[in-house]
Order: structure tokens, then C-alpha cells, then sequence
């Protein structure tokens, strides 16, 4: 967690005491692209900053070209880039490795000559706020002319690390009214938002031991535990990724900019659709806006409606971690909806009714979604076997 | 906000004034880093300052699990013996830590307090050809860092210079990624932790708090019995001493010990065609020694600083052949050698424990923790006369 090493203390104290002081807001976006800059290198290293500065100047000129061509090939690059740097051992090890083993092996030991220790720093946001970019660009959206922009946009150092994942046309006019217009108000609010999400950090920080400890240990605990460990999953990482959410929309405010939300009391949720409009919102219409219509949407029947809506989602679950065990909860998160979106036209007049009738109990679709989403846990953090294993000893009624 | 924030600064430096531990014999596993709970110079120092009379000989016992007393229990912890053969003319305060080098921890304690104390012996236990030259220390830099920016350690040329050198050689990612796997933290942000805690005093602040009132960090430690959230100072020291006989050694780690003193004897000594061991000097391991003994420990400390090195269990020792315990005869002699090159008072302690006064190859089970403490009680005195606390 990089906003807890005493370096970005220091970092921020003179980053954001240097940006109130600056009098004017050109000099503050001067400050904060100097601040983003530093905190980039520090944390990315030089391995880390290349990536980034090769694909934000191809983003800049492509997206300043107005070329569609040239746009498209943008997209591709940066969409390379990241399957390079993230998913190469990934495919060379899992995909590879089943088909071709021979090929596999020789494969990984190239590539493990080239690819540097961990993938650079918020490679999986600023690949897809480029991809954003261009593609909105390549759509006739005015790209962003004054480069010092574009630079904050590309390497904002309080939504770099884990977002939210920014839009251009709406950051662009929050950077400039912020910094033209920071008071105290915009710093006790960050400051509280900065505190809430620390505060939130601390506890999932307690809850991730705890889970690390006791998960390993699940066939052997009584069923109570089970069950408490289960929920505690759901909760840690609401609690992990909604702080640190809350500390870069604190951070940003801080500066006078205001951030999109990113959490909204996902847990509240009565159905799926309605938990992916709370959970994690700008990675969600990220999906929807980049991969899912630009498929095809609903927009060419149910059937392929579904397929869009769950290679979405598969997507989506990778681009968590590039593992399987990620790609399946992101497909069981795609069936859910899908089974959401379509399942009354299944069950007949009867069944809506009774799924209505249940429907108004609020509690009950609110149990099923929070049992769904917490299943889907399991498969987020655990290989797939374990958490099969893990999912029939909560029903394992004998211990 | 502002106020607050102001007000727990000026908490944290309060709390540096007095003293918070209570029954404290040790810094057993609930008072030490690897479950949480970082304390800090001051306190350690409050805590020698409120329990050791300036008349008396401070002993301080600084180094590793070996002097901390794994494999003894509260009640038969070796450090209390040496008190009772001492007598009341000295004080025995153990603050030695799990993994903490020479350097570490106890050593700092003792160095901030060398200008308070005149009469102090520390002692520090050394590995068979080891002596680590890391000059803030490998597990603990926090404290040597927390010692530094509150001004209570010197300057030592030494000592700055080598850390300087090390602060300018690039880390390799690798090396990086793997020590923090194992916990050893960066120079770097120690440093900058010992800065800011000397300015804003929250480490001081939220030990006292972890120890007196209310902890909040979840350790698999805790599960034992105890909730988390107790203050430190309710965790007894839960160290069960050494198993009984026949479930010390395990099997399972028999070839690791084995390796171990191996890898000692190497590091030290070549073979020769007819396959003895001798001394090798030209090894490296002995200039890193030499560089170790000359950069990490200030001049000033070094009359006072007792080094101990002892046997490994006889266990094992009896099942090397006969080079190599020739072999680990001749690394620990030359170990004992240049730290008494270095100028430091050394005490081997060898020959006079068996298989059962050890719980494992290293650590001594409560028999062999009383034999130590008697071949060590010989020592200190003879120390203390040296250096003019007796007559």
C-alpha cells in the first residue's frame, strides 16, 4: 500500500503544501504534473516508467492526430503492452503449457529475460484510461490539446495505483476548476475521506491476516467460523478497495479535484445488475463502454446479448489478476447477469409472480445477491478447486 | 484536526518520560516486532533508567534468541541466574531480541546509555565465523534510526561512512523483492521513519498505547487464548521452555542443523587433500568480520562489550567427524580472535555443556542456561575489575 510508506508522507506534505502555495492554477498543474512525475518514478522505478512514457506519447500524438488509423493503432498498442507485461507468464505457463508444453517452457524462459520483475506500476489503469482516450478520440471527442493535461490525466498520482479509473472529458474540467479554485473546505473534506479510507484500510489490513491465518485452516474449523470467515472475505475486500478508493478521491480533493466515485454501498444491493452499478463503478462502465457495446451490446438478439455480457465480464475478471481462478469468477459474475437480465422470460407467468412476490420481501433478493457476490469471493481469492473445497464445507453440517 | 494532531505529538513525547513496562524480564514474543509490537528506545531506556541504579554495574544483554533465552521459560531464564550469581552490586537487564545481530537493539540501548552509566558491561553473542556488518542492523533498523534522529546514539565516522556506501549502491530488484519477503526492512524507510517519529513521536505514542490500553492489529499470536485487541502487558511470556529429551532433535531437521555448522566450517577453513580441516585466511568471511567489528560498534563501546560465543549442541557436534570438530574448534577460535582484534573482551564458553542442555543446535534449555550464566558470571566480574568497576 504505497500511500502508507513514510517516503509518500513526506512526498505529500511537500507535494500538496507546494501546490496550495502556488499562485496561480498553471503553476498548481505545473506542481501537481512535477508531483506525479516524482511519485511515478519513485514507486515504478525506471523499468516502470518506460512503459508508461513510450505509450502516453503514442496516446498524445495519435489521440492529437485525430487519425483514426492512428488512434486504432494506439488502442492496440497499449492493449499489447499490457498483455506483454502482465499476461505473458500467464499464457506461456496455463495456456501454452497445456497445449504446447515444449514450446511453453522455451517460451517462458525468453520471456522471463525480458519482462521485468512485477508489471509497471497501475499498468492495468493507465492502459485503460488511454484505451479510453483513443477510442473516445477515434469517436470525434476534441482530444486534450495542452500536454501538461494530458500528462496529469496520464499519470494522476492519487488514481494511478488502483483508481478510479478516470474519463478525460471529465477530468479535464475538474483539473482546471480545481486547481483554479482549491479553499479549505475541498482540504477538510479530503482530509476526512483520506482518514475514513485509512481507517477502512487498517481494518481490512486486520481482516487479510486474520483470513491468511485461518483460511488454510478451513476444514478443520467448526462451521460457525466457516461461516464467519466467509463473510469476512466479502468484507475485506469491500474495506481494502473502497479505502483506498476513498484515500485517492481524499488525496485528489485535497487538490480541489473531484474524483468520480467509485463505491456505493455495494453490499446493499438487491439483485446483481445493481451490485456492479455499486462496486468498483468506473471499471464497471469502463466494461460496458469499451468492450461490452462495442461487441454489440443487446443491440443483436438475446442470445448474443449473453455471449457479449459474459466475454465482458471474463474480461473483466482477468483483468484482476492473471490467474484462472480470476477468469472464472469474472464468467460467474457474466452467467449471473445474464441469468438476471433473461430469466424471467424462462420461468413463466408463475415464476415472475413468485419471484415478485419474493422480490418485495426485500431481504430475500438482498440474501440471495450478498450469497452470490460472496461465492464469487471464494473463486476471486482461491484457486478453483480450494474454493469448490471451501464452498462445500460451509455446508458440511456434521462439524 | 490540526489540534488533535498536535495533541498526540505532544502524548507520543510525553510518554518517552516515563516508564510503562511492568514485570518486564525480556522481550518475549508479545513484546517483540515479529507480533506487532515495535518497542522503542525510549521506552527500553525508561525501562533500564527506572529499575538500574547508577551505582550499580549495568549489565545489558544485547544479541540474538540464543541470549534472549529461547528454549527457557520466564522462571528459568539464564539472564535471572546471572543476576542471582552477580549479586546486587549489578543489574541484569536482558534485552535481547529474536534474529537481532550484535548491533541491534540491546547494543543501541546500552550505547545511548554509556554516558549515563559509567560502570556497563553489554553482552552480545557472535556466530561461528559471523559477525553481521550491516551498521543499522538487519531485522531492527527502526531502532537504530529511532536512536539516531532523537539524539541519543553519537556520530561514529565509521559507521556513517559505511551506511553512506550502502545507501549508494543501487538494490537490485531481486534482492529487494526477496528481503522483503523475509521482513528485513529498506534503510530508507527507516530512516525516514526514525525522522518523522522524532519530530511527531507516534511510534513512541502508539507503543505505550499497544502496551498500557488497547492493541489493534489482528497476529495469528493472538489466537492463543488472548484477544487481540488486550494491551501487551496482559500477554504473559508464553515461551513453554525446552520439550522433554526425546522430542528435542527432530529428525526432520537433522541434515539443516548438520548443513549449518557445515556451511560455518567452510566459510572459514579449506580442506586439505588429505581432508583435514585449517584455517583459511584469506577467507572472506574474516575481512567482513574485521570490517563489521570496526564499522558497527563505536570505540567507545568496545572495552565494555563482552562477546560470547559458544558450542553448538553436542548432539550434533558429536556427529561431525573428527576434521571437521577440528574444524569448528578452529572457526571458533579464530572467531574469538579478531573480535579481540577489534579491542572487545570476549568470553568462549565451550566444553562444559552436553546434549541436554540444549533445546535445539543453538538455543540452551534451562540446564545449560544456568551453566552459561555461571561461565558468564566468572567473566563479567573479571571485566568488571578490568575496567576499574571493582577493585
Amino acid at each position: 500500500m504505497l500511500f502508507l510508506t513514510y517516503w509518500f508522507v513526506i512526498f505529500a506534505a511537500f507535494a500538496l503544501g507546494l501546490y496550495w502555495v502556488a499562485p496561480h492554477a498553471g503553476g498548481r498543474r505545473l506542481i501537481l504534473l512535477s508531483a506525479c512525475a516524482v511519485f511515478h518514478w519513485h514507486f515504478a522505478g525506471p523499468a516502470g516508467v518506460f512503459p508508461i512514457v513510450v505509450l502516453g506519447v503514442v496516446t498524445w500524438f495519435a489521440g492529437g492526430s485525430r487519425n483514426p488509423k492512428a488512434c486504432l493503432a494506439g488502442i492496440w498498442l497499449c492493449v499489447l503492452a499490457l498483455l506483454f507485461y502482465k499476461y505473458t507468464t500467464f499464457l506461456c505457463q496455463e495456456v501454452l503449457g497445456a497445449l504446447w508444453p515444449s514450446v511453453s517452457s522455451a517460451a517462458l524462459d525468453a520471456a522471463q529475460h525480458v519482462l521485468p520483475l512485477a508489471p509497471p506500476l497501475g499498468i492495468s489503469f493507465f492502459v485503460f484510461e488511454f484505451v479510453h482516450y483513443l477510442y473516445d478520440v477515434r469517436k470525434g471527442r476534441e482530444p486534450i490539446r495542452n500536454p501538461v493535461d494530458f500528462g496529469i490525466f496520464a499519470i494522476f498520482w492519487p488514481s494511478i495505483v488502483a483508481g478510479p479509473i478516470k474519463r478525460f472529458e471529465q477530468f479535464v474540467p475538474v483539473l482546471h476548476h480545481g486547481t483554479g479554485n482549491v479553499c479549505e473546505q475541498d482540504v477538510a473534506e479530503g482530509l476526512i475521506r483520506v482518514a475514513a479510507g485509512l481507517v477502512k484500510k487498517f481494518v481490512a489490513d486486520n481482516l487479510a491476516a486474520y483470513l491468511a491465518f485461518w483460511a488454510p485452516r478451513f476444514a478443520d474449523i467448526p462451521l460457525g467460523q466457516r461461516w464467519w470467515i466467509f463473510v469476512a472475505i466479502g468484507l475485506r475486500i469491500l474495506l481494502d478497495f473502497s479505502g483506498y478508493s476513498d484515500m485517492a478521491i481524499g488525496f485528489a480533493r485535497m487538490m480541489g479535484i473531484r474524483l468520480p466515485e467509485n463505491f456505493n454501498w455495494p453490499y446493499v444491493a438487491r439483485n446483481i445488475s445493481d451490485f456492479w452499478h455499486r462496486w468498483h463503478i468506473s471499471l464497471s462502465s469502463w466494461i460496458r463502454d469499451y468492450i461490452y457495446i462495442p461487441l454489440g451490446g443487446g443491440r443483436r438478439g438475446v442470445v448474443r446479448r449473453m455471449v457479449n455480457g459474459i466475454i465482458a465480464f471474463g474480461l473483466c475478471g482477468l483483468w484482476h489478476g492473471a490467474a484462472w481462478n480470476f477468469l472464472v469468477w469474472g464468467l460467474y459474475h457474466g452467467l449471473g447477469l445474464v441469468i438476471h437480465a433473461n430469466y424471467r422470460a424462462v420461468v413463466g407467468r408463475f415464476g415472475q409472480r413468485s419471484f415478485d412476490a419474493l422480490g418485495r420481501t426485500k431481504i430475500v433478493p438482498w440474501a440471495c445477491t450478498m450469497i452470490f457476490v460472496h461465492v464469487g469471493w471464494l473463486f476471486f481469492f482461491y484457486p478453483v478447486p480450494q474454493a469448490c473445497k471451501m464452498l462445500k464445507l460451509l455446508f458440511d453440517f456434521s462439524t | 484536526m490540526v489540534l488533535s494532531f498536535l495533541a498526540c505529538c505532544w502524548g507520543g513525547r510525553l510518554t518517552t518520560q516515563d516508564n510503562h513496562f511492568v514485570h518486564f524480564m525480556r522481550f518475549h514474543q508479545a513484546l517483540a516486532p515479529s507480533t506487532q509490537y515495535f518497542p522503542t528506545v525510549s521506552q527500553t531506556r525508561q525501562y533500564v533508567k527506572h529499575h538500574a541504579g547508577r551505582r550499580q554495574i549495568l549489565v545489558i544483554v544485547a544479541g540474538s534468541s540464543v541470549l534472549q533465552g529461547t528454549g527457557q521459560t520466564e522462571d528459568s531464564l539464564w539472564s535471572t541466574r546471572l543476576q542471582e550469581q552477580l549479586g546486587d552490586e549489578y543489574k541484569v537487564i536482558n534485552l535481547a531480541m529474536q534474529a537481532a545481530r550484535a548491533n541491534e537493539v540491546g547494543f543501541i540501548v546500552a550505547e545511548s546509555l554509556v554516558n549515563t552509566y559509567k560502570k556497563m558491561i553489554v553482552v552480545v553473542d557472535v556466530g561461528h565465523a559471523y559477525l553481521d556488518g550491516t551498521p543499522d542492523g538487519l531485522m531492527y533498523k527502526y531502532f537504530y534510526w529511532d536512536a539516531w534522529y532523537k539524539g541519543l546514539i553519537q556520530p561514529y565516522a565509521a559507521r556513517n561512512a559505511r551506511l553512506q556506501q550502502m545507501l549508494e549502491i543501487p538494490v537490485d530488484p531481486k534482492v529487494r523483492a526477496s528481503s522483503a519477503a523475509v521482513g528485513i526492512p529498506e534503510t530508507t524507510e527507516a530512516r525516514r521513519e526514525g525522522w518523522l517519529d522524532s519530530r511527531f513521536y507516534f511510534n513512541d505514542l502508539w507503543s505505550t498505547l499497544a502496551y498500557t490500553s488497547f492493541f489493534t492489529v489482528w497476529t495469528p499470536f493472538s489466537t492463543s487464548g488472548d484477544h487481540f485487541y488486550q494491551p501487551r502487558r496482559d500477554f504473559p511470556d508464553r515461551d513453554q521452555g525446552a520439550p522433554p529429551m526425546e522430542q528435542r532433535y527432530q529428525a526432520s531437521r537433522f541434515n539443516e542443523s548438520m548443513e549449518g555448522i557445515r556451511k560455518s566450517i567452510i566459510q572459514g577453513c579449506t580442506k586439505t587433500a588429505e581432508g583435514d580441516w585449517v584455517l583459511n585466511e584469506d577467507a572472506p568471511r574474516w575481512e567482513d568480520m574485521r570490517q563489521a567489528a570496526i564499522n558497527c560498534f563505536p570505540k567507545m563501546m568496545r572495552e565494555h562489550t563482552l562477546f560470547v560465543i559458544k558450542d553448538y549442541s553436542p548432539y550434533y557436534t558429536s556427529r561431525l567427524s573428527v576434521g571437521e570438530q577440528r574444524g569448528v574448534e578452529i572457526v571458533q577460535n579464530k572467531t574469538i580472535g579478531i573480535v579481540e582484534e577489534a579491542g572487545f573482551p570476549t568470553v568462549n564458553v565451550t566444553g562444559v555443556f552436553g546434549a541436554e542442555d540444549f533445546m535445539d543446535g543453538i538455543h540452551l534449555a534451562p540446564s545449560g542456561g544456568e551453566k552459561f550464566a555461571t561461565a558468564l558470571s566468572a567473566r563479567i566480574r573479571g571485566l568488571a575489575k578490568k575496567l576499574g568497576y571493582t577493585p
